[in-house]
């Protein structure tokens, strides 16, 4: 599908509001294909509508929103359902589905109204159980799952649509230190082996600066700076968008390391 | 949920509804053996003519003018009542959400109530059938509160369900206020009309539902996947390809025209189209490639026998017995769920 040069998503001066009250005011964003991507910024900044902008399913505004170089008002639903997958944010189910009902519900842009699952969409659905330690999850009522098992099997229905690219909002947010880093390899494997472009809204700095190959950072709807880890994540730059002093050093893996200040850290410190 | 569990639970909806058949047709005034209705009720089929050679010319007619087309309303009736009912549960992902969300059942009983009180007075009404006054009450009143809920291209679920409850209110207003006016003979006659019955319809209702139950319950069964994929919110849905607002608008008119045509024969009969779903869900899952055909069926079966206890009772309006026979099922399911879930 992506030709050679082609920016497997793009936002150009994309503007969106609710209300007129404006989400994103401006944003250009190229994302290529096979990219790490991490998303952040303080509360409101805007990283949940610029997912939503980058799935369609919120018209812009302004500016454009351009998928593998065609406009994504251009496509359909459907269309967009097998290029680019959105995992939400953390909410419990309602309805007691098994989660392999649940993950073959993600090979819905691929069959029509009356067409029984075929052999290759049941084959997806196992691949994508697999791929996230859900296989032995497959026959449980998806009310009856932990929060991390219920996140795992959330991301396999993604996976199962098999598309290029996925979108992650906060997808370790509830989840403990165990569940988090579990979630975060898979991830990093699906993008190393599978080469699948990994769009991550993150409230967790440290977490995206050790996984995420490249960071955003949108404040106030705008992009404030871009660019690898540690690069972008300087002291400086963190108060100014989270308004919150910080100390930011290097960790175990070479990768910048925030640590939020007390009053007593603080303190302490001068 | 196992496979055989479900064909368990089909086959078991299937000859309880053979059985309730059966019952039904020998139930009556005239009792009859159930075999010799049954016998009757096959006998029109080409090539069994023989079957009813030993029924007299009234009993025939009995079972085929009389109870047979009060059989198949019924059915009708629930079968409609239940879909509509999976429709809007799913459309409002609440497992609370029945038909008359939407302002169907306020809807029709205005119209209805116009049709019986100033059908006296205004002769532009009197000639008109009530059934289609109902269902024009239903339909619009329905479209009124999806147009009111529109905001910027899109129908929020809960606008949706806020403003059905408003335009619910303000036609039961307006139905009361007609009916202050009528006279002691019309406001019974709402009244009984609101009390839901199959008892004294013939083949005319029939006709009139049929094609809209029938038609219905196709298109909701055809967007089974769909619904699946409703159920985890209007954005996951579109994530997952689905045109969200064009088949929630399809869908919503599918469950307007399912429950109005329902109401518009048989009056409002409570509980069907909120419990039915609710019980087949318990029994075979949420799937709506299998959560529908089975409401039909169930819907179907629940209202037959609600209406053979009717005629056993002594013509009790069949909307009592419903509601008396499902509040308390249904309270009873929420105690036994010590969990929450659906």
């Amino acid at each position: 599908m992506p030709k050679p040069g082609e920016a497997a998503l793009e936002l150009r001066h994309a503007i969106c509001a609710y209300d007129r009250q404006p989400a994103l005011s401006g944003v250009d964003l190229r994302i290529e294909p096979g990219e790490f991507l991490g998303v952040i910024g303080p509360n409101g900044a805007g990283k949940s509508t610029l997912l939503r902008a980058m799935s369609g399913t919120l018209p812009l505004s302004g500016g454009e929103a351009r998928l593998y170089g065609r406009r994504l008002g251009e496509y359909r639903r459907r269309e967009i359902a097998r290029l680019l997958a959105v995992v939400p944010a953390p909410g419990m189910p309602v309805f007691a589905f098994t989660a392999r009902e649940h993950v073959a519900m993600g090979r819905t842009p691929y069959l029509g109204h009356l067409q029984p699952d075929r052999p290759q969409d049941a084959e997806a659905v196992e691949r994508a159980l697999a791929a996230m330690d859900a296989t032995h999850l497959a026959e449980r009522m998806v009310t009856e799952l932990s929060a991390g098992e219920w996140q795992r099997v959330s991301i396999a229905q993604s996976l199962a649509q098999e598309a290029h690219i996925l979108l992650l909002d906060e997808p370790t947010a509830f989840l403990d230190l165990r569940h988090q880093r579990e979630i975060s390899e898979l991830l990093a494997r699906l993008n190393a082996e599978q080469d699948l472009t990994l769009v991550w809204v993150s409230h967790d700095l440290n977490l995206a600066a050790e996984y995420c190959a490249r960071l955003v950072v949108l404040a106030e709807g705008r992009v404030r700076a871009t660019g690898p880890p540690e690069a972008v994540l300087t002291e400086p730059l963190i108060a100014e968008v989270y308004g919150a002093p910080v100390q930011v050093d290097q960790g175990p893996g070479g990768r910048p390391r925030v640590t939020l200040l007390s009053e007593r850290a603080l303190e302490a410190q001068s | 949920m196992s496979r055989w569990r479900k064909m368990a639970v089909m086959l078991a909806l299937l000859a309880l509804l053979i059985e309730a058949t059966a019952l039904s047709l020998a139930t009556g005034p005239a009792p009859l053996p159930a075999g010799r209705a049954l016998r009757i009720l096959l006998s029109p089929l080409p090539g069994l003519q023989d079957l009813g050679a030993d029924a007299s010319p009234t009993d025939r007619d009995i079972v085929l003018q009389v109870r047979l087309p009060r059989l198949l309303l019924g059915f009708l009736v629930g079968a409609a009542l239940a879909v509509a009912g999976v429709l809007m549960q799913a459309l409002f992902q609440n497992p609370m959400a029945e038909p008359s969300i939407i302002g169907v059942s306020s809807g029709a009983a205005l119209g209805a109530t116009i049709a019986l009180v100033l059908g006296q007075t205004y002769q532009a009404v009197s000639g008109v059938p009530l059934p289609l006054f109902a269902f024009t009450g239903a339909l619009g009143v329905s479209g009124l509160v999806y147009l009111l809920s529109r905001r910027g291209g899109r129908t929020p679920v809960g606008l949706l369900l806020l403003t059905g409850i408003a335009v619910g209110s303000l036609c039961s207003a307006l139905a009361s206020l007609i009916l202050v006016r009528g006279n002691n003979g019309q406001v019974t006659d709402v009244v009984f009309w609101m009390m839901g019955s199959v008892a004294y319809q013939g083949w005319g209702h029939v006709r009139m539902l049929l094609p809209y139950a029938l038609a219905g319950a196709c298109v909701a069964f055809a967007y089974s996947r769909d619904l699946n994929a409703l159920l985890l919110g209007d954005e996951q849905a579109a994530h997952l390809g689905i045109a969200v607002e064009r088949v929630k608008l399809l869908l919503l008119a599918c469950g307007a025209l399912l429950a109005g045509a329902a109401v518009a024969v048989a009056g409002i009969v409570g509980f069907v189209g909120l419990v039915v779903p609710h019980v087949m869900r318990l029994l075979l899952g949420p799937d709506h490639r299998l959560l529908t055909p089975a409401s039909f069926l169930g819907g179907g079966l629940v209202v037959i026998v609600a209406a053979l206890v009717a005629t056993m009772l002594g013509a009790v309006p069949l909307g009592i017995i419903t509601s008396l026979l499902g509040a308390p099922f249904f309270l009873y399911l929420l105690h036994r769920q010590g969990k929450y879930r659906f």
